[in-house]
């Protein structure tokens, strides 16, 4: 592999057989991931139909088939693949940013009630259900059609919230026709809870802001408390990822497709399988909309019981979706895992009184570190895409035998960070220096031309999945 | 159950360790036979995130996989393991596998996850990347990539 760096935050690989395109890193060498990422971003360039690049974030790291951080896109017309592998198994795994009416210091006395409440209304962890209990998979399957736009229509939202979601709420195309039984039986009991692993519900407050326009246009201040949710489509994507995996796995021969990972098996986007998993998949990325909106209308209650104040939705993103996009005029399955589209001003998908600023992105950091806001900008390279979060550089394991979780939450707190966790492990197996330095990476990503900084925000409490 | 073994690796008997990758969780498990080393896995898979040292068996749940490569036969197990811990709340805390012409048989006493301490992030889905599952001169051997 011949890696060459092109600017201080742009490392190219060369193109060399089986590769259809180059590998493009948007790293500096401090954040140089290991070499099984660098082998990921390689097996990816072999995809057929993949145009451009194939694009590694600032907070690359290794994953399974694709990188986590990776970004690659297939042209269509020209027997472009979809690779379920290509978004991963939390299909529209995402970052909700709600801010409330509330400084930080107003939250002082509060806080442990506040803390308390949040823990016990979110669901997370083994068998903890969720906050929507749906009749049935009449229910469900409106969920899946219709994302957000079917839980605020019930009753679980303001219609304002809608504007501030990605594609309002509900990604065109979902065909619950492609959803298995298996799916929709564990997609039944989750809506609105969190999980476990990195997921959480964080309170932050706004510590520096680098863009006062456009962060009083994205509706943040300094001193301002938020909260943050990162979570996605649960059981229910899980199962659809591992259902469309296994069967292009097997169906690909058909094409004529080999690939150097089994979890890269993909078919032609414009294929019966293709069209199917794509159906499924935005049935997936509603039901992780919905998922965050329900999870937002909880912890909306208990800062309304306990504090008195209203949570405003900023915005709601997916950093695990591939999306067909125009761009140069051409139809593109564009494949974010663990990237994030950064829209810059503009676009036409924005919403109207955002248009001037581009699009939020949030970039959540570890318990113990910081959070950004970052917007779009003229120009992004990779389809206007950035970065996820710090990217681990620890395995589970390696975390938790490292620290436990009580030493580690009495650190936390003796910082001023309240923690509720679900479990000491799970807790210690996402330790702070887990995780790259997100300071570094959201530099990187600013440094290569990916986005630009808006706000930075630090954590008062986390409830851990 | 029994709990995770060091870093010993496969060199005869059975067991399991987890392996160091950044992405979730990666599992090694190994057995004398193809259908032992099934159970390890499960074994290794539920010893990652549950305690189950004081958890009781409320009931017994019989699965069968037929004839097949053996990696399929152990995706088929892990997949219908996390699908009953999402859809029917239930665990396996005592597992016994034997294999016969007729495929792969595994009795799995259950719990309810409810009863059963968390201990670290739940597995939501087997990847095929790196999916191993090989006999040797130690026995077999397994290695697997859950996300969490």
């Amino acid at each position: 592999m011949k890696l060459v760096q092109e600017t201080p935050f742009r490392f190219r690989i060369e193109r060399q057989a089986p590769m259809r395109v180059p590998g493009v890193v948007f790293v500096s060498r401090d954040l140089m991931p290991e070499e099984q990422a660098l082998q990921q971003i390689v097996n990816v360039a072999t995809l057929p139909g993949i145009v451009g690049a194939s694009y590694g974030m600032p907070d690359l790291h290794w994953g399974y088939g694709f990188p986590i951080g990776g970004v690659a896109a297939t042209d269509v017309s020209a027997g472009g693949v979809v690779s379920p592998g290509g978004v991963g198994f939390d299909i529209s795994c995402g970052v909700r940013l709600l801010a409330a009416d509330l400084h930080r210091e107003g939250l002082v006395p509060v806080m442990d009630r506040l803390m308390d409440d949040l823990d016990a209304a979110t669901p997370r962890g083994l068998g903890g259900g969720g906050v929507w209990r749906l009749p049935g998979p009449a229910q469900l399957d409106r969920v899946l059609r219709e994302g957000a736009c079917f839980a605020v229509r019930a009753g679980h939202g303001e219609a304002r919230d809608l504007d501030r979601c990605e594609d309002q709420g509900a990604v065109a195309g979902a065909d619950p026709g492609q959803v298995g039984t298996r799916a929709v039986e564990r997609g039944l009991l989750q809506v609105g809870s969190l999980g476990s692993g990195n997921h959480f519900l964080e309170v932050q407050a706004v510590e520096e802001i680098y863009d006062e326009a456009v962060a009083a246009a994205f509706g943040l201040r300094l001193g301002q408390v938020c909260v943050m949710i990162h979570c996605g489509s649960r059981g229910l994507g899980h199962q659809i990822c591992t259902d469309h995996v296994r069967a292009m796995d097997k169906a690909m021969i058909d094409y004529g497709i080999g690939v150097p990972d089994r979890q890269l098996a993909c078919v032609p986007v414009d294929s019966p399988e293709g069209r199917g998993y794509l159906g499924a998949m935005a049935a997936a990325a509603n039901y992780g909309r919905a998922n965050r909106q329900l999870l937002a209308e909880a912890a909306r209650r208990a800062f309304r019981q306990v504090a008195g104040a209203a949570l405003a939705l900023v915005y709601d993103v997916s950093h695990n979706l591939a999306k067909v996009e125009e761009h140069d005029g051409r139809r593109l399955c564009v494949h974010r895992k663990g990237a994030t589209r950064a829209l810059p001003p503009h676009h036409p998908d924005l919403p109207a009184d955002l248009a001037p600023f581009g699009q939020p992105v949030f970039i959540p950091g570890t318990m113990g570190t910081a959070s950004y806001v970052l917007t779009g900008v003229p120009g992004g390279h990779a389809f206007h895409s950035t970065c996820h979060g710090a990217g681990r550089v620890q395995s589970r394991h390696q975390a938790a035998r490292s620290t436990s979780g009580r030493e580690l939450r009495a650190r936390l707190e003796g910082r001023g960070i309240a923690v509720r966790g679900s479990s000491w492990r799970g807790l210690a197996e996402e330790k702070p220096d887990a995780y790259k330095d997100v300071d570094a990476v959201v530099a990187a990503s600013v440094g290569a031309g990916l986005c630009r900084m808006v706000a930075r925000l630090v954590p008062l409490g986390v409830v851990k999945g | 159950m029994a709990r995770p073994h060091g870093g010993r690796g496969p060199v005869g008997g059975r067991g399991h360790r987890s392996l160091p990758h950044t992405a979730d969780v990666r599992l090694e498990a190994w057995a004398p036979t193809a259908a032992e080393c099934v159970a390890e896995a499960v074994r290794a898979m539920i010893d990652g995130f549950a305690d189950l040292s004081r958890a009781e068996r409320h009931g017994t749940r019989t699965l069968h996989v037929d004839p097949a490569p053996p990696d399929e036969q152990l995706l088929t197990v892990l997949d219908e393991v996390i699908y009953l811990m999402d859809t029917a709340a239930r665990v396996p805390c005592e597992i016994d596998a034997h294999e016969d012409e007729a495929g792969l048989w595994l009795t799995l006493g259950m719990t309810d996850v409810a009863a059963v301490p968390q201990i670290g992030a739940v597995p939501k889905a087997v990847a095929l990347h790196g999916l191993r599952f090989n006999h040797g001169p130690h026995g077999w051997v397994c290695a697997v990539t859950l996300d969490v």
